[in-house]
């Protein structure tokens, strides 16, 4: 593949690169300096005797049928022009490369497998929940609810949570826009309102990036401590959370579902989206056009496995579960909820492991609706 | 067990060199170097060179116009060596 | 006619950034940006050669396939032009163009890309020819008056040939023969390493 990028970008400098090749003598091996002679410098500084260092390349040889004269000026390799910075009077950011080639893998690799196949996963995962939830429907309840409500999540908890959520979806939605909106949305609304849209969605998407930076950081410190695997998780894990066998494996304040969640949802792809995002999103920072390609390639690759992963949490977080929203919504869950869902949790909180604080019992008061 | 295995593996070796050899094979096809279609523009439409003030829409005077033009790059016109053709003045 | 084309020709070029000024005076290209540019290979060493290069107007424009907005458009004349009211200033052409070809000015704090700017081949873009808004985006228009791009026509050794590639080419061929080296520019010998012996050179 390489070999047939590097051949096109010949082809395609024409003759300018071609004129690189050309060869014919200009310089002559210097003359190697005689023993004995003095030389006076022009100005009375002190001389300081340049060692050589390099020493003289061998005159290159001429490839059969060039009509190159021989000499110094065998043209260099492609190779060697393309991956060795040149020297350029026009200062800048990399202004002194004259053939960049990695530009063109990460063409190939975007417009082709990651577009095709982000698209599939992108479309098939919710194919998929809504036939798991049009089958078998929610999880629901098996008792009735005790009206004793527990506090589950703590309002700084909920705040970070939906801080993450809602900047998660601003960023899934404007990026899916720049990757697949030509594909889908262009052809219908027209040029000028899909660019205004785009321009939107890419400031949305430069300003939104910090704030989920900043709420998954906040998030690890904040859940990080109910998410230490442990042994019953991997019980948990087997089982599938007792999907198969219908007999629910007791687990503590997060299940080994959402401990696997939160460790691939925060820690691996939320750093790998959030590095790649923030070297994108500064280019004024000293980044080479390559990095900055590989970047992209991370940012898109992995941001859209994120959100088809993340659709699987939405869908159990919402219509999937009954009661799991109620319980990020308001931070209180029924004793019944969590006897069902997190045995182990509740028996945590009633014994009074936990901190009782956590724990209150909601009385509706006269005249409370 | 085994001997049965690798009796099917050597069966199975020439089909996997063959194919191995195909699928090495597709690295040596040259890529299309024109513009796939999948690109669609639809921004505003840019009028022809030639549709301006000065050819007014007159393609052919255009055409010969930019080739005079370049014609000029020729420094060898001007120093009136005698295998160069004298440029057309226009 | 035959599609648009430069030619560099480093056996000439002396490396004076005419064509650099030029581009530059022409169009009032925004800051930051450089349109044409010049690199040294092996600067200070035996073989050294510069060579001016800017938008080579690709076949099969990489910048072109990778914009999200479709803001690339080709000219008859195979000149690969852009639509800066379409452009959102994402950099993926940046990334894309093996050149260095596309620029994108820094239009805010943080290095926030503006419109990208590259090389029109002197041919303005979708405004209307020598309009206001043509020139102040794209810059003049000479494409349209019956000129070549700026940066061929003021080279002063006539190593940057622009135009016609039918003619640029004729015109190469003859200096090829002339001086009797360099052949590879135009024939291919060194790219796709033919066997064949030497050209005729006659003059």
């Amino acid at each position: 593949m390489t070999m047939n990028f590097r051949n096109r970008w010949t082809m395609v400098l024409a003759s300018a690169s071609a004129t690189i090749m050309t060869s014919h003598t200009i310089a002559q091996a210097p003359a190697p300096a005689k023993p004995g002679v003095t030389v006076t410098p022009f100005i009375a500084a002190p001389v300081v005797a340049v060692p050589v260092t390099e020493a003289p390349k061998p005159v290159p040889v001429l490839p059969a049928g060039s009509t190159a004269a021989s000499g110094w000026n065998v043209p260099p390799k492609w190779s060697d022009v393309e991956s060795t910075g040149q020297y350029a009077s026009v200062r800048g950011r990399e202004t002194n490369i004259l053939v960049e080639d990695s530009g063109q893998s990460w063409r190939g690799l975007r417009n082709g497998p990651l577009t095709f196949y982000g698209g599939i996963i992108l479309l098939v995962i919710p194919i998929m929940l809504l036939t798991f939830f049009a089958i078998k429907g929610p999880f629901r309840l098996h008792e009735k609810l005790s009206g004793r409500l527990i506090e589950r999540f703590n309002s700084a908890e909920r705040m970070v949570h939906w801080t993450m959520a809602f900047s998660f979806l601003a960023l899934a939605l404007t990026g899916i826009v720049i990757l697949f909106g030509k594909h889908i949305l262009l052809p219908i609304i027209g040029a000028s309102a899909f660019s205004w849209i785009t321009i939107i969605g890419k400031n949305i998407h430069n300003f939104v990036g910090p704030l989920f930076l900043f709420s998954i950081v906040a998030f690890f410190f904040l859940y990080v401590k109910d998410n230490l695997l442990s042994g019953r998780d991997f019980e948990w894990l087997s089982k599938f959370g007792g999907l198969l066998s219908g007999n629910h494996v007791p687990s503590g304040r997060f299940n080994g579902g959402e401990k696997m969640w939160f460790w691939l949802s925060i820690v691996v792809f939320g750093l790998a989206v959030s590095i790649s995002g923030m070297l994108l999103l500064f280019p004024n920072w000293n980044t080479s056009r390559e990095l900055m390609a590989q970047s992209n390639l991370i940012h898109a690759g992995l941001g859209t496995l994120f959100m088809a992963l993340s659709l699987g949490h939405i869908y159990i977080g919402t219509i999937g579960t009954e009661g799991a929203l109620k319980g990020m919504k308001e931070g209180y869950v029924d004793e019944t909820w969590a006897k069902e869902h997190h045995a182990l949790w509740l028996e945590e909180v009633k014994s009074g492991k936990r901190n009782a604080k956590t724990a209150g019992v909601h009385q509706p008061a006269a005249g409370d609706d | 067990m085994s001997g049965f295995r690798s009796k099917y593996a050597w069966k199975a070796s020439p089909v996997l060199v063959f194919c191995a050899l195909t699928l090495g094979l597709t690295a040596c096809g040259e890529i299309d170097q024109t513009a796939k279609v999948d690109k669609i523009y639809a921004g505003k439409k840019d009028s022809k060179a030639y549709e301006g003030t000065k050819f007014a829409g007159d393609k052919a005077k255009w055409e010969s116009a930019l080739v005079e033009r370049s014609k000029t790059q020729n420094e060898y016109i001007r120093t009136d060596v005698a295998d160069v053709k004298k440029p057309n003045p226009n | 006619m035959a599609r648009m084309k430069f030619i560099c020709d480093a056996e000439r070029c002396i490396e004076c950034n005419g064509c650099v000024t030029a581009c530059k005076s022409e169009h009032e290209v925004p800051w930051g940006v450089n349109r044409r540019r010049l690199v040294t290979v092996n600067d200070g060493k035996p073989g050294e050669r510069s060579i001016s290069v800017a938008c080579m107007h690709c076949t099969d424009a990489p910048c072109m396939a990778v914009c999200p907005v479709d803001c690339f458009y080709k000219t008859e004349e195979g000149v690969v032009l852009h639509d800066k009211d379409l452009c959102i200033g994402c950099g993926y052409c940046f990334y894309a163009c093996p050149f260095g070809a596309p620029q994108c000015p820094q239009a805010g704090a943080f290095g926030l890309r503006g419109k990208m700017d590259k090389c029109t081949f002197c041919a303005g873009g979708p405004e209307e020819d020598h309009s206001v808004a043509e020139i102040k985006k794209y810059g003049r228009n000479r494409l349209a008056e019956g000129k070549l791009p700026a940066c061929a026509e003021m080279c002063s050794t006539k190593a940057l040939l622009g135009g016609d590639g039918e003619v640029i080419q004729s015109i190469y061929k003859q200096r090829v023969k002339r001086r009797g080296k360099g052949e590879e520019v135009w024939g291919w010998a060194m790219a796709y390493n033919r066997k064949s012996a030497k050209p005729e050179v006659k003059v």
